[in-house]
């Protein structure tokens, strides 16, 4: 009976967008008091009452008390909004060649915690997932950081994580090159979640137009074609690609969802052709 | 001169050691070259440099723009930007991070509307 559940079709559509737009503004703003959120979606009192506490009861939002700044008139607290922190966690890995960095966000992109260490040059991939599964467990700790709700864990690499393998394994989405198996099997050992894995060049780009003001803003007018940001990674840290004789490999042009292309450029020349040790390195310039 | 870490080599480079400065811009010059072959290849609007040595500013950006500006088709009109990243060297574990929020669809399954 399509002519019956048409207009029923409409509403429902109209009605996930609206709660779509909550949420979108939940995550972009953190906690937010309903007269803020009927302020910024623009929707009227009961249909944004509806949704808000429709997505309580799901555990989907949760309601706080607003902190108690300066002195308060009479009544009880306003109360806040918020995605429900513990919904969804993600841990950003990096495993650079001396250095390992991580990085915990909750879905409203809010960075919850960050930490690094080092790692002896000559670690293998499998002694940095290590060193790098210690090192969430440690800010975890310190942090009082629960991982019951991660969601999904992203690993950046140095080296080429190479489309043409990607393309080859098929249906399976983003298939992990042998080389880096240890390392996704670790983590997913250590976390039980799914685990992404890409270059970290291509990331840092791709963190660049997540984050930064540059990413936010159109780039420069001058280009007449697909503006793109290109990120040559100049840390010693190993965010260079490429062990490969080859001086330079960039990655594909890679589509964000805003539809800006976002290309990583990794310049392997900062390790020189062996590949092996950035030519700073202390036992090369000792004097 | 020895020096232990990443982290010395930037402080080191920060002071003007003269044999520091000179491989750190011997090396951004390298980059430079290779950046220039991107450049001429992806035509991009701005080519962002990151990691721990982008703090060293135009030590490791003046070089790279020399050789973008003089290999990467030195008669074109446009000048493309070249700018130390936003972030810092947390980047490359915030863009894992990204990767997980643009893979996902936006609003994570969990969280959608219940109501199909």
């Amino acid at each position: 009976m399509p002519a019956m559940t048409k207009p029923a079709d409409a509403l429902q559509r109209l009605r996930r967008v609206h709660e779509e737009t909550v949420v979108g503004m939940l995550r972009s703003y953190g906690a937010l008091s309903r007269t803020d959120l009927m302020r910024l979606t623009g929707l009227s009192r009961t249909t944004l009452f509806a949704i808000i506490s429709e997505m309580i009861e799901r555990g989907a939002a949760v309601e706080t008390e607003a902190a108690v700044t300066g002195a308060r008139g009479r009544g009880r607290p306003a109360s806040l909004v918020a995605l429900n922190p513990s919904a969804g966690l993600l841990l950003g890995i990096d495993l650079g060649r001396r250095r390992v960095r991580v990085a915990v966000a909750n879905v409203a992109h809010e960075v919850v915690a960050t930490a690094m260490a080092d790692v002896p040059v000559d670690a293998g991939v499998a002694e940095q997932a290590d060193a790098a599964a210690d090192l969430v467990r440690r800010l975890c700790l310190e942090r009082g950081i629960r991982l019951d709700a991660l969601d999904a864990v992203g690993v950046g690499v140095v080296g080429v994580v190479d489309g043409a393998e990607k393309e080859a394994a098929g249906a399976v989405p983003r298939a992990t090159p042998a080389v880096y198996l240890p390392v996704t099997e670790r983590l997913e050992r250590e976390f039980g979640v799914r685990i992404a894995i890409d270059n970290n060049a291509r990331l840092a780009a791709l963190a660049e137009s997540t984050w930064g003001p540059r990413g936010r803003s159109p780039t420069s007018s001058t280009c007449a074609g697909p503006s793109a940001s290109a990120v040559g990674s100049s840390s010693a840290g190993g965010s260079c690609a490429a062990r490969t004789p080859r001086p330079a490999s960039w990655a594909t042009c890679r589509s964000t969802p805003t539809g800006r292309r976002v290309t990583a450029a990794a310049a392997a020349a900062w390790r020189g052709a062996s590949g092996t040790r950035a030519c700073w390195t202390p036992r090369r310039h000792a004097a | 001169m020895s020096l232990g870490s990443i982290d010395e080599l930037v402080a080191a480079a920060q002071d003007r050691v003269p044999a520091v400065c000179e491989v750190v811009s011997a090396a951004a010059a390298d980059l430079g070259r290779i950046l220039a072959d991107a450049v001429v290849q992806l035509d991009p609007a701005r080519v962002v440099v990151g990691g721990e040595l982008s703090a060293l500013g135009s030590l490791v950006l003046d070089p790279v723009r020399a050789a973008i500006a003089t290999l990467a088709l030195p008669n074109a009109p446009r000048r493309i930007d070249v700018v130390p990243a936003d972030l810092g060297a947390n980047a490359s574990a915030m863009g894992a991070v990204a990767l997980l929020l643009h893979e996902e669809p936006a609003v994570p399954r969990h969280l959608r509307p219940a109501a199909r």
